[in-house]
């Protein structure tokens, strides 16, 4: 399985998969890497499922036939952490996209990514939306996964955008707080999916793997899986559309593209 | 001929050696300036020991030194049996005690070494290796020249020009020499004592 | 593959910007690394082996455990430094230049030290007896052996050199590949292989190897001199 690295840092599917390989005695070995290599790594064979939170790479999969199967299983959102003294006042903002806009007019430093991950991409359309972006030497492109993004952005006193789960694991030896968070802008969706053409065995154990997340005994393990007493994950509500990588955990008519 | 006759190191119940297991006792000497001293003895009898330990180089095992020497110009120098000339021309190891200008080409004119002043001195013979040493240690003007087997590899005429050019220098009266080697040691008119060094570490002088 | 590879020989003889930034950071830092390891390295060097056989010995032991230390124990160790919760997180130099060439520093000086005490320990005791007995200061003393033993100072630099310029833990921790700032050669292979720019990761893998390989030849070129 080729997931991301946030997922992979959030300790999630080390406390859950246990629990799937016990039940089923079929054993997952997980691939982190960015999200754009997971579909990468999807499409020329070397793995059988993915687990993204890139819904615009995913769409782009799913239209060119990459990935088949595909079900959202979870989601949490984007935070936008930085310096407690928040210098460029973002913690007023109207929404994320203004937040980004006050951090590019302003002068605090922000660390991206730099990477083809979920969490880079959303980065790239919140800078979009919001039609500027900081002056190059404001705007530090580390190239590493969450964790070595937050450590920097924590050194340098700067700000960055991570997903939920990875900065509350790493917070205790961070100097950051969460400064903004809320709002559909800064939903972060996850999805699993698997890779079409399988032989039967394979296909048969990716498929008990993504129904056990989606729909199995995955599901309140995830819901349950917790970090200093915070629940990192919310499963995908049952009933609200899940197939398309457009879909959000609730029935509302705003998207976010 | 100032200086002749001055004490340039005294020496008193010394044992000289690498450890005190291989000691070796020396006579009580009075080394004075304007003469040859001549150190003899079967190998292994400390001659070495003797030169070095005069020459500062070594600690004695027992004894006392007195001099007022230090190394370098104007006081002790001590010439190893197999030189070590360090890479580069023969010019640069005449260099090595920064003689004043002048002496080192005029030492190495006593030696015969002038047209080699130029030469790579890892490619010359062991004879012309062991000139460049000699006039190396002259051209710092000692007082205390310690020269260890000299002999080796210097035919002759070497010899004879390097004798001549120590000559020279006892003659000017505020120098020694002392030699260990087992050829002869006569010169006109410069007296010549011998230091006998025994195996039995027995003392003769 | 063969596309890839040409992409990447392509991307080299267009002196892609990049490329080119990147790799002159990687050769910054390690040469700096080897300068400031030469510099403290000789009269270091020359201390030990002026103390004896006994400070040789330690010297050498000390010189070739440290040499086999990993290159992520020194990142590592490092980081807990120059971290903001470290002694020394004042000096704010994590993820900078600064930070990595002292990582490789620490890397570079045992290997110089190593090579050039056993040459200097192989000296015959006439070179410093020599310098001794005709008057020679100490400090001309150290000038006049180490240039005795200048073939194994540069094959201690350049042998130091490769390990440095090779080395990715170090780089990697307390440099943080930051674009335009830390990213080297090795920090750029090992990440960015994440993006999928394929070509770009070749094309620095191939100058890596090129670079590490002239080392190597400049190293056995001296030894084999000596």
């Amino acid at each position: 399985m080729a997931t991301t690295t946030s997922v992979e840092n959030s300790g999630l599917l080390a406390a859950v998969l246990p629990a799937f390989s016990r039940e089923t005695g079929i054993t997952v070995e997980v691939l982190a890497v960015g999200s754009g290599r997971a579909l990468n790594l999807l499409k020329r064979g070397e793995v059988a499922v993915g687990l993204t939170h890139d819904p615009a790479a995913e769409a782009a999969a799913l239209t060119g036939g990459v990935v088949t199967g595909y079900r959202k299983i979870m989601f949490n959102d984007f935070v936008i952490v930085g310096p407690a003294g928040d210098p460029a006042g973002i913690a007023h903002a109207s929404d994320a996209v203004d937040a980004f806009a006050r951090l590019a007019a302003g002068a605090a430093t922000f660390v991206s990514r730099g990477d083809a991950s979920g969490t880079y991409s959303r980065e790239q359309e919140l800078w979009a939306l919001a039609k500027r972006r900081p002056a190059a030497p404001r705007l530090v492109d580390v190239g590493q996964g969450m964790g070595g993004a937050l450590r920097v952005a924590s050194e340098k006193g700067a700000y960055t955008l991570s997903d939920r789960a990875t900065f509350e694991r790493f917070r205790s030896s961070l100097r950051l707080s969460s400064l903004y968070e809320g709002g559909t802008a800064l939903l972060n969706t996850y999805a699993v999916f698997v890779r079409p053409g399988l032989s039967r065995t394979d296909e048969a154990a990716a498929s008990a793997l993504t129904r056990w997340l989606a729909d199995g005994a995955g599901r309140p393990l995830i819901a349950g899986y917790a970090v200093n007493g915070q629940t990192l994950f919310q499963v995908w509500p049952l009933g609200t559309p899940r197939e398309s990588p457009a879909d959000l955990p609730f029935r509302a008519e705003a998207r976010v593209h | 001929m100032t200086g002749a006759g001055t004490t340039l190191i005294r020496t008193r119940g010394l044992s000289v050696g690498y450890g005190t297991s291989s000691a070796a006792v020396v006579p009580d000497l009075d080394l004075l300036a304007g003469i040859v001293w001549h150190v003899t003895g079967p190998n292994g009898s400390g001659k070495t020991a003797l030169l070095k330990t005069l020459a500062g180089l070594l600690r004695p095992i027992a004894g006392r030194l007195e001099h007022q020497l230090d190394k370098g110009s104007g006081g002790a120098v001590y010439v190893h049996p197999t030189p070590y000339l360090f890479s580069g021309s023969v010019r640069r190891n005449l260099w090595l005690a920064r003689p004043s200008p002048g002496r080192a080409e005029h030492a190495a004119g006593s030696f015969g070494l002038s047209p080699l002043l130029d030469r790579d001195a890892a490619r010359l013979s062991h004879g012309e290796q062991r000139r460049v040493a000699l006039a190396r240690a002259i051209a710092c003007r000692p007082r205390l020249l310690l020269v260890d087997e000299p002999e080796g590899g210097m035919d002759e005429e070497a010899l004879a020009a390097w004798w001549t050019c120590m000559i020279r220098a006892i003659e000017e009266g505020d120098t020694a020499l002392v030699v260990a080697t087992h050829g002869q040691v006569a010169f006109e008119g410069i007296p010549v004592r011998e230091i006998r060094m025994s195996s039995n570490r027995d003392m003769t002088a | 593959m063969f596309t890839e590879i040409g992409r990447a020989l392509t991307l080299i003889a267009s002196r892609d910007a990049e490329v080119w930034q990147i790799t002159g950071v990687s050769i910054a830092v390690s040469t700096s690394a080897v300068v400031a390891a030469v510099a403290l390295g000789l009269p270091l060097t020359y201390a030990l082996a002026r103390s004896g056989p006994r400070g040789t010995k330690i010297g050498m032991w000390v010189a070739h455990s440290m040499a086999a230390l990993p290159t992520v124990v020194v990142g590592l160790t490092l980081y807990v430094v120059l971290s903001s919760a470290g002694p020394l997180g004042w000096t704010k130099l994590l993820y900078t230049r600064t930070a990595m060439t002292i990582g490789q520093l620490v890397l570079a000086l045992p290997l110089v030290v190593a090579v050039v005490l056993g040459a200097l320990h192989r000296l015959p005791a006439a070179a410093s007896e020599s310098l001794v007995t005709h008057g020679v200061t100490p400090a001309r003393r150290m000038g006049w052996l180490l240039w005795e033993v200048r073939t194994a100072i540069a094959s201690g630099a350049f042998l130091a050199f490769s390990r440095a310029f090779t080395e990715l833990g170090s780089a990697l921790i307390v440099g943080g590949n930051i674009r335009g700032a830390t990213r080297t050669l090795t920090t750029y292979v090992a990440l960015e292989y994440n993006r999928g720019d394929d070509a770009r990761a070749i094309a620095l893998g191939l100058i890596l190897l090129a670079v590490a390989l002239l080392a190597n030849a400049l190293m056995h070129a001296f030894m084999t001199e000596q």
